[in-house]
């Protein structure tokens, strides 16, 4: 962790001068610029905030790459924003300048639309995303509708806080909302941008926690994190080595990353174990509901990010 | 568990992201 990033905002040179870096991408495919900005304004339901640390997520490949459909350019990318909210506009109720405060992939909803209307707001038909709809967090400052805000508390360090708001939230409401309880198996596929933190939110929250990688390199690692077991998934079938019996009864495929290959599941196995396959934003966390013992319902990964289909369909 | 790169770097923090080589997150600071 570096030490050189102070948890309290300070003031910058760009406040007097009323310009501001940023890093923009100009066209799809093309390079990032390093740009100078007006300090913009908020509208009356924006905050201004000034960015102190901003998580590069694999994401951002889709505007710097242009691969999300209908990208305004130039953009600037960035969706992990650790910052403090420098100015407010009209209509926002609460918020305060000075409040630290983090911006994740959520930049806003319609709270109009039924998705909405039923909880969801973060699959809003008109949802905004940071650095895709709007400009990001490769900046000095950003303007972001009150609603995507979040606190940030004081004890974490802007640079630790920024990957929270992707990679953090998606690894962590994955677990969160998955339905198993303490003492559950749950088997994380993937110790790399999200499964390193997977691991540890996965452990602290009282699951029986399997780590499954390439290679032996990152055993240490996730044992370190809190994973009790280690799957390495070059030394042969992960089936096997874990006594594999299919996802158990109610297990859940959680998926998080966005394979680009069809995934094949069998529907006898989803009605003979009530088994779900949901989706949530980046790539996948593996999670069994286990009796006892860690080997008594796995499933099979044949290495970081696919899955060697069929595998779960023979675990009747 | 971060490697951390100034704002201006924001090229080569993205490559070294793209690489899957980060252990394990990249962040551009921007020293404010």
């Amino acid at each position: 962790m570096p030490t050189s990033i102070s948890t309290s905002p300070s003031p910058t040179k760009n406040t007097s001068t009323k310009t501001m870096r940023a890093m923009q991408v100009t066209k799809a495919g093309g390079p990032f610029e390093l740009v100078e900005r007006e300090i913009p304004n908020p509208s009356p339901r924006q905050v201004r905030v000034k960015v102190q640390a901003c998580g590069v997520c694999h994401s951002d490949s889709l505007t710097k790459e242009g691969i999300w459909p209908g990208i305004v350019y130039p953009r600037i990318p960035g969706h992990e924003i650790a910052g403090v909210i420098d100015a407010i506009g009209s209509d926002v109720p609460e918020w305060k300048p000075g409040q630290r405060v983090g911006v994740g992939w959520f930049g806003g909803n319609c709270g109009y639309c039924d998705n909405c209307r039923h909880g969801k707001m973060v699959l809003c038909i008109r949802g905004q995303i940071s650095g895709i709809t709007f400009d990001g967090g490769y900046a000095d400052y950003v303007l972001v509708p009150y609603e995507a805000l979040a606190r940030i508390p004081d004890d974490i360090n802007p640079v630790d806080a920024g990957p929270l708001l992707c990679a953090g939230i998606t690894t962590f409401n994955s677990l969160r909302n998955s339905g198993a309880r303490a003492g559950d198996i749950v088997a994380i596929l993937g110790i790399g941008g999200l499964g390193h933190l997977g691991v540890q939110f996965a452990s602290k929250m009282g699951f029986r926690t399997v780590a499954i990688a390439r290679g032996k390199d990152k055993e240490k690692l996730a044992r370190e994190l809190g994973a009790q077991h280690y799957i390495d998934s070059q030394a042969g079938s992960v089936s096997e080595q874990l006594n594999a019996k299919g996802l158990g009864v109610d297990g859940k495929l959680i998926i998080l990353g966005a394979a680009m290959e069809p995934l094949q599941v069998s529907s006898l196995a989803m009605i003979r174990r009530t088994q779900g396959h949901p989706g949530m934003a980046f790539r996948y966390v593996d999670r069994f509901r286990g009796h006892h013992a860690v080997q008594r319902h796995e499933r099979s990964a044949s290495h970081d990010g696919s899955i060697s289909a069929g595998t779960c369909g023979r675990g009747l | 568990m971060t490697e951390v790169f100034p704002l201006e770097r924001a090229a080569e923090a993205y490559e070294r992201m793209m690489s899957n080589k980060a252990r394990f997150r990249v962040v551009l600071a921007t020293g404010n």
